[in-house]
């Protein structure tokens, strides 16, 4: 534009503007004519309260306070008990509401949207609270992105030892978080706690990560401790469902909550210098028998509380399954040595090589103790009655993890089988992998397992199973045992096998039947058996156990303080039903024993 | 005897964009004294920015300004991501590039509808607040509001272009240029615009720079100041482009730069959405809100609003809140500093205009 | 030539800074402030962008800061000044920058910094009948001042 046109006004340019009568009008004839809504419209919100699981994180980033969270149930039932998930739903103040939509994109499951429609009316200014439904009938409008979010959707990458490399030795498998890491990681988390009800200990996930997050490793150990007295071996070999709940699940990766707990105890070298509160002494002594997950946990929990405690330990070592079980490449031993250095540090008395019924009699503990806590676990193989198992080659697989952990055992034949599908499974096949590359080179060596379950529902974790397979762990799923079959000088040439029909039966209930007719050779000179545990009770008298009551499913009943039908006797770990056959579950319900002895205690004078 | 009398102009004044009050001191018609009296709009937005998250902000800082709420964006993300050491991926530069200079012609077409309205010309207001409202539905296109936007935000900006937006955003310009063809008939080449704003309300260089004021009113008085070409942000670095400048410093000459720059951010949009990268990533990876720590620093970041300076002091104490925010809106000077001078010795009809004239926004005083 | 930098660096008891290329912070004793600020005018820095407080609440200090702008140069400088926080006292720069007036007085009233000079520093200019401490002052907590003026809206629960 040249400035100079502009210069001298002129009096008949305005009237150009007279032309406009005789145009067609912009503007729109409201409400015959309404303009499109465009898809990104950030209108009143949407929310599918199926879909929502009450995480409250769009509550946390509201800038104007217009969330809170409230319970649906009056306009809208929903599924109260839904997995991973508190039971409100957000109520929205729209007269707070600045429509910004960081709530959407907060949200991490995704059934948060703003709809197109922005107009409501109403004399009450009550009445604009509400929960959003979708059953409004509003369109949606504004919706999240999985490119652009304010959620670090990735989570960090662990680093692992390469499968060659791993095979060698029976080094840990998982590097751990470097402090960088650490934090990044720490920082995904959103605090929300619903992590903490998939937690049999009901952790506190989120202060402790956010402990780790402020570099604090010594506090964020504290509120491990509070929970759980065995924090860094569960940062290794953890089931992790508070990983399975975490709310990124739905959109991205879940927090790696477990190895965050590793790391922060690492960075620890004792916790003597973490804060415990330690009650006064009560003078009351508590017998524990069994020094496994659940025993050390009731254990350093009484210890807590003020009372003295002492655990019977048949085998040389305290731990449980953890010391003889768990394999060296998932759970070092000095990690054990470590936390079970802590519990004794705390005061708690473990003696070693003590086997109730035969060191040390069942009916002493009770006269001379004020409680006895039963957490002796599942400490014994459970057989499947195969044909021909009763040859020295045919082992359990806890006495052959127990052998090579403990005792060092390093021999192994050529050509291996597995019964079984589980961790333990896993656990034994790999072990055999190890066993067999330091001693022969892996070079014509096989092992393989089979399990009655096929891949979709095979027990052992998604985790172990890669593991295997790179570990070039042969699987044979869906084929169950048949029977041994042996060469004629009497070795074992193989494992039968039978095609499986199907594992559980219409009911649901565990009843595998299989084909026949389809058979096959798994050729192997070594069968290791690894289809469960059981518990053995021979320690208890005769007279005693015959008051002792099992559920259904022959757990040992337990109210719910963890104590059984005889008085002053408590049980938990694996022998009760609230196990899940993970070791937090047995430190969740030896925590909750804990509680219940120590109240036991009180009103007993 | 006193002469003189007082009188209010304002908080609820047509001539006055926003709430906010004047107060004039008059002799007959001519005014002896003015004084700005602000306080009718504080939200006390610095304050509570203190108490919240980084993100959380986004709901509040476009507020600081209606008419050009972007700005507001742009300059509170900037200052975020200097203090992260963030670098923006290419095409949000692009992107928020658009975004201010749509924002600008909006923010002008408004202005110029208030500006003839204080002269008495409603018809150039019915029309460009009409011609504003198509900015505005691009707006809406592409965040789902009109006016918040709640667009840009630190890391970049928080969605891609719809598809066609570009090709829409292109008509428009095409479409403005076309109508200011009328605007210009109407408004700019009318000989009663000319009478009423001629050597009215004069800010000389001198007095400008003295001053401190920034934006058209420097311009106006020919000081080529502008943000954008002196220290370049989101993509103004690529683009070409020259500071319109005047001689006069009078009301007419910062009308006619407003109009100038008007044709500036439409030739600004057509060689930004040219340029722009047709693909890419329009948002740098940013940490969780809710935990995300700022390091500890201070940092000043500005833009160039259609006032003049807009800037964002940030200070940061490595937590997720900022610790202070001050806000430096163009029209905090240019109230307070120069209005109040330059009223004085205007006849009452004069004082809307000029404030308009001025582009007095209450908001960024009244923060 | 000289650089601003070293122009800056010239001017007494100024500690200078480089964030980048132009954004310079200068921090400066209380006593030398109003002549600093002088000095920079003098080599360039014609105008005022901000003029604000930073409440130091850890250390007991405000911290004062005048964004300047030098458009010859294109440089931001930031002149940095902390005074005790349990007697505010700053003179004033309104001699040097007239728009400094209007940033005085809402640091005197925003955060109860006394201006020497500024006769309307102090004076009511957005809040009105105010009688708590000043309200951008970290030790004022805005909640509890509403929660105590105002009566909240407690809205029942009622839904669509």
């Amino acid at each position: 534009m040249n400035i100079k046109d502009y210069e001298n006004g002129s009096f008949l340019k305005p009237l150009a503007s007279v032309k406009y009568l005789f145009k067609k009008p912009h503007t729109l004839r409201y409400p015959k004519e309404t303009k499109p809504v465009p898809d990104r419209y950030r209108g009143l919100h949407i929310n599918d309260v199926d879909k929502c699981i009450g995480c409250g994180n769009c509550r946390d980033i509201c800038p104007c306070a217009a969330i809170t969270m409230a319970d649906p149930s009056d306009i809208r039932p929903i599924e109260i008990d839904k997995k991973g998930a508190n039971p409100v739903r957000p109520k929205i103040d729209y007269g707070r509401c600045s429509f910004c939509a960081l709530c959407v994109e907060m949200c991490p499951t995704g059934s948060l949207k703003m709809s197109k429609d922005l107009i409501y009316t109403s004399p009450d200014a009550d009445a604009f609270v509400w929960i959003p439904l979708e059953e409004q009938g509003r369109e949606p409008g504004f919706t999240q992105s999985d490119e652009i979010t304010p959620l670090m959707l990735e989570a960090e990458e662990m680093e692992e030892l390469e499968p060659e490399v791993r095979l060698k030795s029976f080094e840990e498998i998982v590097h751990g978080f470097t402090e960088e890491q650490a934090r990044k990681e720490a920082m995904r988390c959103l605090g929300c706690g619903i992590c903490m009800q998939g937690c049999p200990a009901h952790m506190k996930i989120p202060e402790y990560i956010q402990a780790i997050f402020d570099g604090k490793h010594d506090e964020s150990t504290k509120f491990m401790l509070e929970d759980n007295v065995l924090p860094g071996i569960c940062g290794r070999i953890c089931t992790h469902r508070c990983q399975d709940d975490c709310v990124y699940q739905y959109r991205g990766d879940p927090v790696h909550i477990m190895w965050l707990k590793r790391f922060a105890t690492d960075q620890l070298e004792t916790y003597k210098d973490v804060e415990i509160a330690k009650m006064p002494s009560s003078g009351k002594k508590v017998a524990i028998i069994g020094g496994g997950p659940s025993g050390l946990s009731a254990a350093y929990h009484l210890t807590t509380m003020g009372h003295s405690v002492t655990i019977f330990e048949q085998k040389q070592r305290a731990g449980g399954a953890l010391a003889t079980g768990i394999p060296m490449y998932r759970l070092p031993i000095y990690e054990l040595d470590k936390e079970i250095g802590h519990i004794e540090d705390m005061g708690v008395e473990i003696k070693l090589n003590t086997q109730v019924g035969k060191d040390v009699q069942f009916e002493d503990l009770l006269r001379d103790y004020d409680a006895v806590y039963i957490g002796v676990g599942l400490s014994y193989g459970r057989s499947i009655n195969l044909k021909g198992e009763e040859h020295p080659n045919v082992v359990q697989a806890i006495d052959f993890l127990r052998e090579v952990k403990v005792e060092g055992r390093r021999d192994i034949t050529k050509h291996v089988v597995v019964i079984g599908g589980g961790n333990v499974a896993m656990d034994v096949a790999r072990t055999v992998a190890r066993l067999q590359e330091i001693k022969y080179g892996s070079k014509d060596t096989t092992v393989q397992t089979a399990s009655l379950e096929d891949w979709d529902i095979m027990p052992a974790s998604q985790e172990e199973i890669d593991g295997a397979l790179e570990e070039k762990v042969i699987f044979n799923p869906a084929w169950g045992p048949n029977q041994v079959i042996f060469n004629e000088d009497g070795s074992i040439k193989g494992l039968e096998v039978k095609k499986v029909k199907h594992v559980f039966d219409e009911s649901g209930r565990f009843n595998p039947a299989f084909y026949e007719d389809q058979k096959k050779l798994l050729e192997g000179d070594y069968i290791i058996e690894s289809v469960g545990q059981m518990y053995n009770f021979e320690f208890i008298p005769k007279e005693m156990l015959d008051k002792l009551e099992f559920t259904p499913r022959r757990k040992v009943m337990v109210d719910e303080y963890g104590e059984t039908t005889l008085p002053g006797v408590f049980a938990g770990g694996d022998l009760v039903e609230t196990s899940k056959g993970d070791a937090i579950s047995a430190i969740a319900n030896g925590h909750r024993a804990a509680i219940g002895i120590d109240r036991y205690l009180r009103d007993k004078k | 005897m006193s002469k003189s009398y007082e009188l209010f102009i304002g908080p609820n004044h047509p001539g006055i964009p926003g709430n906010f009050s004047v107060k004039i001191e008059l002799e007959g018609d001519t005014v002896v004294k003015a004084k700005g009296d602000p306080g009718y709009l504080h939200r006390a937005f610095e304050k509570a920015m203190e108490g919240r998250y980084y993100i959380q902000n986004l709901a509040l800082i476009p507020r600081i300004c209606v008419p050009e709420p972007d700005i507001n964006e742009a300059a509170y993300a900037m200052a975020v991501e200097d203090l992260m050491g963030i670098e923006i991926p290419e095409r949000a530069k692009y992107i928020r590039t658009i975004v201010l200079e749509l924002a600008r012609v909006a923010n002008l077409t408004f202005w110029m509808g208030s500006f003839a309205a204080t002269l008495g010309l409603y018809t150039l207001s019915q029309w460009s607040f009409g011609d504003r409202d198509y900015a505005l539905d691009l707006f809406n296109e592409i965040c789902g509001a009109r006016v918040y936007h709640m667009f840009i935000w630190p890391g970049g900006v928080r969605r891609d272009l719809p598809p066609g937006w570009e090709d829409r955003v292109l008509d428009y310009v095409k479409y403005i240029k076309e109508r200011l063809v009328d605007y210009d008939n109407i408004f700019f080449k009318n000989v009663m615009f000319k009478y009423r704003t001629k050597g009215m309300a004069v800010v000389t260089k001198e007095q400008a720079i003295e001053w401190g004021a920034t934006g058209p009113i420097l311009k106006a008085a020919g000081v080529a100041q502008d943000v954008r070409k002196d220290d370049p942000y989101a993509a103004y670095g690529y683009l070409d482009f020259e500071i319109p400048t005047l001689t006069d410093g009078d009301s007419w000459s910062r009308a006619m730069i407003r109009r100038m720059e008007l044709d500036l951010s439409l030739d600004l949009i057509e060689q930004a959405v040219k340029k722009m990268p047709k693909k890419g990533p329009v948002c740098a990876k940013m940490p969780n809100p809710l935990k995300g720590i700022v390091p500890a620093g201070e940092t000043y970041a500005k833009v160039e609003s259609a006032r003049g300076e807009h800037g964002f002091y940030m200070v940061s104490d490595n937590t997720g809140k900022p610790y202070r925010v001050a806000v430096r809106g163009a029209s905090h000077t240019h109230m307070f500093t120069i209005a109040e001078k330059v009223l004085i010795g205007q006849r009452l009809a004069d004082v809307s205009h000029t404030l308009v004239s001025l582009d007095i926004c209450p908001p960024e005083f009244d923060r | 030539m000289m650089g601003i930098v070293d122009k800056i660096k010239e001017i007494d008891g100024t500690k200078v800074t480089v964030q980048r290329e132009n954004r310079i912070f200068v921090d400066v004793e209380k006593e030398r402030v109003i002549g600093t600020l002088y000095s920079m005018k003098l080599i360039g820095f014609s105008q005022l962008s901000v003029l604000s407080v930073i409440d130091r609440i850890a250390d007991n200090q405000f911290e004062i800061f005048y964004v300047l702008y030098n458009r010859d140069e294109k440089v931001n400088a930031t002149v940095r000044v902390w005074i005790d926080r349990d007697n505010p006292v700053i003179e004033t720069a309104e001699k040097i920058y007239p728009s400094a007036h209007a940033w005085e007085r809402e640091i005197a009233e925003m955060f109860g910094v006394k201006v020497e000079g500024n006769e309307e520093a102090g004076k009511p200019f957005i809040l009105e009948n105010w009688n708590d401490l000043p309200p951008m002052r970290k030790d004022f907590d805005s909640i509890k001042y509403s929660s105590e003026h105002f009566v909240f809206r407690h809205s029942e629960d009622k839904n669509e």
